[in-house]
């Protein structure tokens, strides 16, 4: 029995062996033994090769940087930027608009005068432009990547591959044109690069990154269509006219005396290394800026460029900054196909940014051209929004106009302000540039008027004025082009240098309001004094008899009315970026 | 090539291994030896690579936890449950009451900002807790410093819990049957508002405000009569979906036994859990109460083929199967939906028996419960263990050689049916006077048929081969012991670069002298796939020693002192690699960008971008521990144990933003460059003795740990105290609270606070760097951390007369702090929340301001009050009556049934908590699936 027992177990032994070596064997079908054990599984990885072995996928990829482009004010939703400001416009910096968004940076930071290098340093510090996350930086990298991988790719055309490149080449470009306006000379990229790579790179000069970026703009040009072929598909791409146009506001704000004059605005270690200024005033600045418009407008005119003039003035300038089509538009950049939501203003009406100031309303002159302290204008103060420029009406909400198709009501109690103190509309007047209906237009088309040939007009105008020690009649024509479209009366003649730079400054805050334009005029002017005027709201009762009472109030003041420096003309560096020690000088002002 | 080699080798290996088995029969059958028993006594202690010592061999510093120790509390589901309190060095953390009910499990406190889990291991293969129950676990060993850990190399440096599961002795078949009864209810509800209080809150927060109110006195009269329940509601949302008790059982029966040439242990044991939500009696013919049963298995079997060759099988498993509501509807929307929506906000249903719910309010709670379809998740686990040993004693006196294999599957499916409903607003009427006479209804959402879904939901598989010598001798006195091992690992999940490929060589050498001194050594050679080739594989050293003062001769006559023993130890062990979310961090990756409205029209053009720029500079951390500890055993009634240690971990991955120019345009690379120090004492405690009749024993463990960041790639802060750097892991950091602000006087002649506009009755801070503005740069570290705490101890006492026992466990903690932010208890009415009364209680109006401790109520995001700050930064720490239990066994008289033992016992769990947080569980802070206490009634049988 025993050995039995044995026997059997010795059978058993060898069974159990050999169902031991088979299942090692079966396993190691599935796992590799040794050093192919480490090595990576295979998996669809998606790689830069990947990216550039196909059309399509390139395409995206480029797409992708189209996304970091500025979009005006900060949203919700939006992959870069997203809280630029916490939500209040760039024109709340400017004397056109008051916040009352308690939290938004331009509250928090700028009124207060807390804004310093360390708010700057914080990611979602809301400041008017933020050095880490505009998109800038990954909008470069991207676009460069783009360049230097298109060539791969084997079913794309080389005609089409110029193209993609120029455009990668725009949005380089565009982000270095608003750093260069905020910063001056800037950290200057010129591929992508890895991991291992030394880019701590320390800031170029300013005439260096004006060079730098001029030369990005002039490679682009003549590789890009000067208007688009196909609008129904392309629109969005770049243009050469684009490109063009973003040379015109480029050179302008260079020619500007904030970087171009004898004297630097202020003292500091980057005024000494010519950072923020060229270290000299240099009129040929002048000449370029106006050559690089003239060539624009010569173009323009005949390829599918001209201001929208149907002969409904208010229409045709809504239609002119709000419409994809609008044939004035030479940068048009959207996060999103519809407004509403937290696109765009509805939702900072909504949040008590969009009060309007009454000096900027006094800006508007009265539709015969004059302006309203113009004894001759017919300006009649207990009545004071007749007959006024018809941007105006659509700028700004009126009293009494016609709105969501009835009367607006910003009278005290009125639909539109319901209380004194209804912080929407504390001011007494809100925007209605973009926000249109409020609530009743949401779900409109929209985007974002980044360059608009007025724009070009008006700067073609200035640089005459500069170049020629006074207006000449080509610089009237420029100006009163942009004002007939809305009927407008023509400028006065016989201005003075002074008096025409203040007339083409009064019509770019006219007809560029809330598009960014304002606040690079006050700075590239050095114009302390409009950071330090009075703002004024409007306070509007009804009396019983049905007429209207109107009460002029200030503002609360903000810190730079009474405290002014010079330093606030650009930002600062968020104080980690310089503290990482790679060469980024702070701007004047913002040293610790 | 390499592969078919090892292939061959492993095979002539075998093949090897069954030639000296048959020369070993051969052999045996001239022996005429019958037995082998491969097991000493069970004071073996399992330190790793299932290699044991004794208590006297031992130079590290293990913990071990006897299963038969551990509370009889079997319907805790997940076995971890059972660990609190349980060794001096193992910190368990209940962060969940709802089944499979996991807690954070952590050795040693937090030695890194990265993963800190530690490796859990069953019979010797990596497995998680919660696939096992309680009864098939025969002890576990916490492995705590350096010369257990080095043998685990990248794996080992955040400590190792070694579970070991039951196996059969040579022995007639014992069976046990066990039944355990559990009622279950919340530890602690948090109370809302009734619903006229809610409104007059609501308008004080609207005053507070500067709104206007929204609830007139009319209105909150009506709320408050309750006399038109439909328009003016005061509903109780917890007693509409919860009920009082939820139960549990457990039923259990297990096998044990052998003879000559097979030993086994089996086991079978079922769990089931129906949960805390009320029976609806809904319209829908489904069920969507929380229920969860686990079917647990295992069946291990030790077979001497020869007296030299031994085969292991193990083999377990389980099957769980879920009842609960849609599958996008987890207990957190439930628990978030009771504790959000106000008593006032609508009524559970309409006159028309419609749901309710408003445009704001779309969660009613019941139907968020009732209405949304169910789901019937299940999940299945498999393990299969196999080894066999060969004694080569025949060859070379002492060596055998052994070889592993471990399959494990874990997969879950999901299968449910989903729909929508409708839920309807009621909106009042009023005539001129304001009075509401009448009521119109508008109807939101829609109710749509039954929708079915269903497929795998996630899998995982273990695969490992072992291959191990061993050689152990004696030498007179002295005796050596020594182990050699290849071990391969590997881990998939689903989905791709989601597979972990591991392999390491071993070598673990032991010596000792007279039995007094004892000289550890250990090695391991470890890689990983996830890193970068040519930089996979680390060595991990350690070295250890012990001496057995009392074995000497002037100790050894002692009357009093029966142990005494120190050790000292130190070694490398590693962390990170296989903990990596994925297996490819080297590779820069691109993926889905974001895109772009080109054309006019509604034409969205998808985008790709670079997704992460791939790390080139990444490895495993690097830990290096040194631990010194001792033993003591005294008037063979008092042990005392305490262990002091150090550790280092470097290369800890980090990320980097705070060192490279932004200019980069994507987050730079993550590079192994962290550094965190972890020092600390653990001590445990117990007596043991006897008066009369009456056996006692109490006892208790310490443990005290306290980590710094030595580097952590900090970015530029401006001021010291903002520095991460040498603070702990965790640190909490907010805003110093000095009471709130009075009145508008006070603001204006204060630092200005810049986080939005301030009022009277909003939290006033102090300016830490004097610059006269309040901004995040005022933020000092507060507390402790939030993850862990620093004290972890507990208290055990057990008595036994005649059969009546009793035992208790208290478990606490200290030194961890918490963050109060959950909306509606500790943040109300902002976003529309709800309040608590505990909020209510305490809060500042112009009235209470003397004694309110928390700040004014407001509607808006008032970015000043709800941030990190002094004022929601409370202590966590608690002490908890884990478990308390009675029992009674009865005397011998029941051989007549055949039976060797029956007893029976009750117990709680959770009975009582110590802490601060009055209004929840200082363990579980937010709206989710609530910690339960629980009472159980038990019958245990052994045949």
């Amino acid at each position: 029995m025993k050995n039995y027992i044995v026997k059997w177990i010795k059978r058993f032994d060898l069974l159990i062996l050999v169902m031991f070596i088979g299942v090692i064997q079966a396993c190691t079908d599935f796992t590799p033994l040794g050093d192919n054990f480490l090595e990576k599984p295979p998996s669809q990885d998606v790689t830069i090769d990947t990216i550039f072995s196909r059309a399509d996928l390139a395409q995206r990829f480029l797409t992708n940087n189209y996304r970091t482009l500025p979009y005006g004010p900060g949203i919700v939703d939006a992959p870069y930027d997203r809280d630029k400001l916490g939500r209040a416009m760039l024109a709340s910096l400017t004397d056109i608009n008051q916040s009352y968004l308690t939290t938004s940076g331009a509250n928090r930071h700028y009124y207060s005068g807390s804004y310093t290098a360390y708010t700057a340093q914080n990611n979602s510090g809301a400041v008017k432009y933020n050095y880490s996350n505009s998109g800038a930086w990954q909008g470069i990298r991207g676009s460069y990547i783009f360049i230097d991988n298109v060539d791969r790719v084997p079913d794309m055309t080389t005609e089409t591959k110029k193209r993609l490149i120029a455009e990668a080449r725009m949005i380089i470009a565009v982000h270095y044109v608003d750093m260069f306006r905020n910063y001056g000379g800037m950290p200057w990229v010129d591929h992508a690069y890895g991991p291992n790579e030394d880019f701590e790179l320390p800031r170029l000069t300013a005439e260096a990154t004006l060079d730098s970026t001029t030369a990005m703009i002039d490679r682009a040009i003549p590789d890009l269509p000067f208007s688009l072929n196909n609008p129904g598909t392309e629109a969005g791409r770049f243009t050469q006219a684009a490109a063009m146009g973003l040379k015109v506001r480029l050179l302008l704000f260079a020619a500007s005396p904030l970087f171009n004059a004898s004297q630097p605005y202020m003292e500091g270690e980057a005024t000494d290394q010519k950072l923020v200024w060229f270290g000299s005033y240099d009129p040929s600045l002048w000449q370029r800026a106006a050559n690089a418009a003239k060539d624009l407008i010569n173009k323009a005119e005949g390829s599918g460029y001209h201001l929208l003039d149907t002969g409904n003035p208010r229409q045709d300038f809504q239609d002119a900054y709000n419409d994809r089509d609008s044939p004035e538009v030479l940068i048009s950049t959207r996060v999103q196909y519809q407004a509403g939501g937290d696109y765009y203003f509805f939702d900072l009406e909504e949040r008590n940014v969009g009060p309007v100031t009454h000096n900027y309303v006094n800006m508007f002159p009265m539709d015969n051209g004059k302006q309203i302290t113009d004894p001759a204008s017919g300006y009649d103060p207990q009545n004071p929004y007749q007959n006024r420029d018809p941007r105006l009406y659509e700028t700004v909400l009126i009293n009494e106009d016609i709105y969501q198709n009835r009367t607006a009501e910003t009278w005290i109690g009125g639909r539109e302000r319901l209380a004194q103190g209804a912080l929407e509309i504390a001011t007494g007047y809100r925007i209605r540039k973009f926000v249109l209906d409020g609530i009743e237009s949401r779900g409109a088309t929209a985007h974002w008027p980044l360059l608009r040939l007025p724009e070009i007009y008006l700067s073609y105008a200035e640089t005459l004025n500069e170049i020629n020690g006074g207006p000449t009649p080509e610089a009237y024509e420029y100006v009163n082009k942009v004002r007939r479209r809305v009927d407008l009366g023509d400028l006065p003649t016989g201005l003075s240098q002074v008096e025409f730079r203040e007339a083409v400054l009064r019509e770019r805050v006219l007809e560029l309001g809330f598009e960014e334009v304002r606040w690079y005029d006050m700075i590239r002017w050095k114009r302390e004094e409009v950071f330090k005027k009075t703002l004024y709201g409007m306070d509007i009762t009804k009396n019983d008899n049905g007429n209207f009472n109107y009460d002029q109030f200030e503002l609360p003041s903000r810190f730079w009315q009474n405290n002014w420096s010079p330093k606030w003309y650009l930002s600062a560096f968020p104080i980690n970026e310089i503290l990482k020690e790679y060469g980024l000088i702070q701007n004047p002002g913002w040293e610790l | 090539m390499i592969r078919i080699i090892l292939k061959k080798c492993l095979s002539l290996g075998l093949l090897l291994i069954w030639l000296f088995t048959s020369y070993n029969t051969i052999a045996q059958q001239h022996d005429g030896r019958e037995e082998y028993i491969l097991y000493a006594d069970t004071s073996d202690i399992h330190i790793g690579y299932e290699l044991k010592r004794s208590l006297k061999e031992l130079t590290g510093a293990v913990d071990v936890i006897e299963g038969s120790n551990l509370p009889k509390s079997r319907t805790i589901i997940n076995p971890a449950n059972s660990l609190y309190g349980q060794s001096a060095g193992l910190q368990v953390l209940q962060n969940a009451g709802e089944p499979p009910v996991s807690p954070t499990i952590f050795i040693r406190g937090q030695g890194t900002f990265g993963n800190n889990s530690p490796l859990v291991l069953v019979d010797g293969f990596e497995q998680p807790f919660d696939a096992l129950s309680i009864e098939e676990i025969e002890n576990i060993s916490v492995l705590k410093d350096a010369p257990t850990l080095a043998m685990y190399g990248q794996r080992g440096a955040n400590g190792v819990v070694l579970v070991t599961t039951k196996r059969g002795k040579k022995q007639a078949l014992e069976v046990e049957v066990s039944f355990e009864q559990s009622f279950t209810q919340p530890i602690v509800t948090p109370n809302f508002l009734q619903a006229s209080t809610y409104a007059q809150a609501v308008n004080e927060a609207l005053q507070n405000d500067g709104l206007s109110s929204r609830y007139t006195t009319g209105d909150i009269e009506a709320y408050e009569s309750g006399s038109s329940p439909y328009l003016y509601p005061n509903v109780d949302w917890a007693d509409e979906t919860l009920r009082d008790l939820a139960t549990r059982s457990n039923l259990n029966f297990s096998f044990k036994g052998g003879g000559e040439i097979a030993r086994y242990f089996a086991m079978v044991n079922y769990v089931r859990d129906v949960g805390i939500y009320r029976e609806i009696s809904a319209a829908e013919d489904y069920d969507t109460q929380l229920k969860y049963g686990k079917f647990n298995f295992r069946s291990n079997l030790d077979i001497d083929i020869t007296s030299d060759l031994l085969l292991k099988i193990n083999v377990g498993g389980n099957l769980m199967e879920k009842n609960a509501p849609d599958r996008g509807i987890s207990s957190n929307n439930i628990f978030g939906a009771i504790y959000s929506i106000p008593s006032a906000a609508f009524p559970v249903r309409t006159p028309d028996g419609n749901l309710g719910g408003t445009p704001i309010y779309g969660n009613n709670p019941v139907a968020t419960l009732t209405s949304t379809g169910y789901s019937r998740p299940n999940e299945r686990e498999v393990s299969f263990g196999g080894t066999l040993r060969q004694s080569l004693d025949k060859l070379i006196e002492g060596l055998n050689v052994e070889a592993s294999i471990r399959y494990n599957n874990n997969s879950r499916f999901d299968e449910g049916q989903s729909r929508n409903y409708t839920y309807q607003s009621l909106f009042p009427v009023r005539n001129n006077n304001g009075d509401v006479v009448d009521y119109t209804t508008t109807e939101y959402g829609q109710d749509t048929d039954l929708n079915f879904f269903g497929g795998l939901d996630s899998q995982r598989t273990y695969f490992d081969i072992v291959g191990k010598m061993n050689y152990e001798r004696n030498f007179g006195n002295n005796e050596l012991k020594g182990t050699v091992l290849f071990h391969q690992n590997s881990r998939s999940l689903r989905g791709q670069n989601n597979t972990y490929h591991g392999q390491n060589v071993m070598t673990n050498l032991h010596y000792g002298i007279s039995e007094k001194y004892f000289i550890n050594l250990t090695a391991s050679y470890n890689g990983y796939n996830v890193l970068p080739a040519g930089e996979r594989f680390g060595f991990f050293p350690a070295v250890s020693v012990a001496w057995m003062l009392s074995d000497e001769d002037f100790l050894r006559n002692s009357e009093f002192l029966d142990w005494l023993k120190i050790r000292a130890s130190w070694g490398m062990s590693g962390n990170g690699a296989d903990r990596l979310p994925n297996n490819n961090y080297y590779e820069s990756t691109y993926g889905g960008g974001s895109g772009y409205w080109f054309r006019n029209g509604n034409n969205f053009r998808s985008g790709n971008e670079e997704d992460r720029l791939g790390s080139p500079n990444f490895t495993y951390a690097t830990s290096q521990t040194t631990n010194i500890g001792v033993d003591v055993a005294l008037f063979n009634k008092l042990n005392f144990s305490s262990d002091l240690f150090y550790s280092r971990r470097d290369n800890i991955l980090s990320g980097t933003g705070g060192g490279y120019s932004q200019v980069l345009g994507i987050n730079p690379p993550m590079t192994s460059s962290g550094i965190v120090n972890n020092k600390g004492i653990e001590t445990s405690l117990h007596w043991r003795d006897a008066i009369g009749n009456v056996n006692y024993n109490i006892g208790g463990n310490f443990s005290f740990t306290r980590n710094k960041i030595e580097e952590i790639n900090e970015q530029y802060r401006p001021y010291d105290y903002l520095q991460r750097t040498g603070k702990r892991v965790g640190q909490f950091f907010g805003l110093e609270a000095i009471g709130f602000f009075e009145d508008q006087n006070e603001i204006d002649n204060s630092p200005s606070q810049s986080f939005g506009e301030v009022k009277p009755g909003d939290i006033r801070y102090r300016d830490q760097n004097g610059d006269n503005v309040i901004n995040e740069f005022d933020e000092v570290s507060l507390g402790y951390a939030g993850g862990y705490p620093e004290i972890y101890f507990s208290f055990s006492f057990g008595a036994e007369y005649k059969g009546f026992g009793i035992s208790a466990l208290l478990q606490g903690t200290g030194n961890q702090t918490a963050f109060l932010n959950t909306s509606s208890v500790f943040w109300p009415l902002t976003n529309n929340n709800n309040i608590s009364e505990y909020y209510y209680d305490r809060r500042w109006t112009n009235e209470t301001m003397e004694n309110a401790t928390l700040p004014r109520l407001t509607t808006e995001d008032n970015a000043n009050n709800f941030q990190s700050n002094s004022i929601w930064l409370r202590s966590k720490s608690y002490a908890k009556l884990r478990n308390l239990e009675i029992s009674y066994t009865l005397p011998n008289s029941l051989d007549s049934w055949n039976m060797k033992s029956l007893q029976i016992y009750l117990s709680g769990r959770n009975l009582f908590s110590i802490d601060n947080i009055p209004i929840m569980d200082p363990e579980q802070l937010s709206a989710s699936y609530p910690l339960l206490r629980s009472y159980q009634l038990g019958l245990e049988m052994k045949f």
